[in-house]
């Protein structure tokens, strides 16, 4: 009776986890972006990953649209201890995804590909016209979050 | 007594705090852009580099500054390159050798050495 009542909670946590938690992109899947991928394509692949974020930026006359998401990069684990009604408590063992942000970039009008990425990896981009967008983009995420 | 013997214990727990205080961590990269100086960099990390190695190359000066990053189960080396006190590009050795300015490759590799070598 009191390992039907742990192993339900315990699912009950699992679900209550899955509820809770922002959904982060998977490299898997952003592994098929690439330049030609179109606005559609890129939707789909993007899923329902949680968008923190997103916002258009103008620099040297063009514009950008770009969106801030998490992506998983590993995962811990965290043990919680769960007080029985019946007395005394058991650990629950809860996975915890490791995330960073991402960022990805399209150009406008069109939602052509543009960059992304982590964004110390984008910060220090090869091209000059993407790195140079990081100060401006992170400005905003940071500005974004201060008003949520 | 009991106290006295605590001491080495607690003073292993600081020395410990102090240096782990000198290792980035991987969110901190986040805060770094190109072109920015190396006295806004201190500001935005708030960590000082364990060493610094100036390189000079095709009539250009690099200057490479080197920190550790916790990855999470080690520390591993990490550089910030400076070119005319601007930053110009960061990250592991793997990732030097993966960028496309051949100068500073070049750079790296003359002083690479020095930077492992170059006690903590």
């Amino acid at each position: 009776m009191l390992i039907t009542r742990i192993i339900l909670f315990s699912l009950f946590l699992a679900l209550l986890g899955c509820a809770a938690q922002p959904v982060a992109l998977q490299r898997n899947s952003i592994d098929t972006i690439t330049q030609k991928t179109s606005p559609e394509e890129l939707e789909h692949i993007l899923g329902n990953a949680t968008v923190f974020s997103q916002f258009e930026i103008s620099k040297a006359e063009k514009n950008y649209f770009v969106r801030q998401l998490n992506l998983q990069t590993g995962v811990t684990q965290d043990v919680i201890t769960v007080s029985l009604p019946s007395g005394g408590s058991v650990p629950v063992v809860v996975d915890v995804p490791i995330t960073t942000q991402y960022i990805v970039i399209q150009h406008l009008p069109g939602k052509e590909m543009f960059a992304w990425g982590p964004v110390e990896e984008l910060s220090k981009d090869s091209n000059p016209e993407v790195s140079s967008c990081m100060p401006l983009i992170k400005q905003k995420i940071v500005e974004l979050s201060k008003k949520k | 007594m009991f106290s006295l013997r605590l001491y080495p214990i607690v003073l292993i727990f600081l020395l410990v705090g102090c240096l782990s205080q000198q290792t980035l961590q991987h969110h901190q990269l986040s805060e770094l852009d190109k072109g920015i100086s190396a006295e806004e960099v201190n500001k935005r990390i708030k960590i000082l580099p364990v060493a610094t190695h100036i390189v000079s190359i095709n009539h250009r000066n690099f200057e490479f500054k080197k920190y550790f990053l916790n990855n999470g189960i080690q520390t591993d080396i990490y550089l910030l390159a400076y070119e005319n006190n601007l930053l110009i590009y960061w990250g592991y050795v793997t990732e030097f050798r993966r960028q496309q300015d051949v100068d500073l490759n070049s750079a790296l590799s003359q002083v690479l050495d020095s930077i492992k070598n170059f006690a903590r």
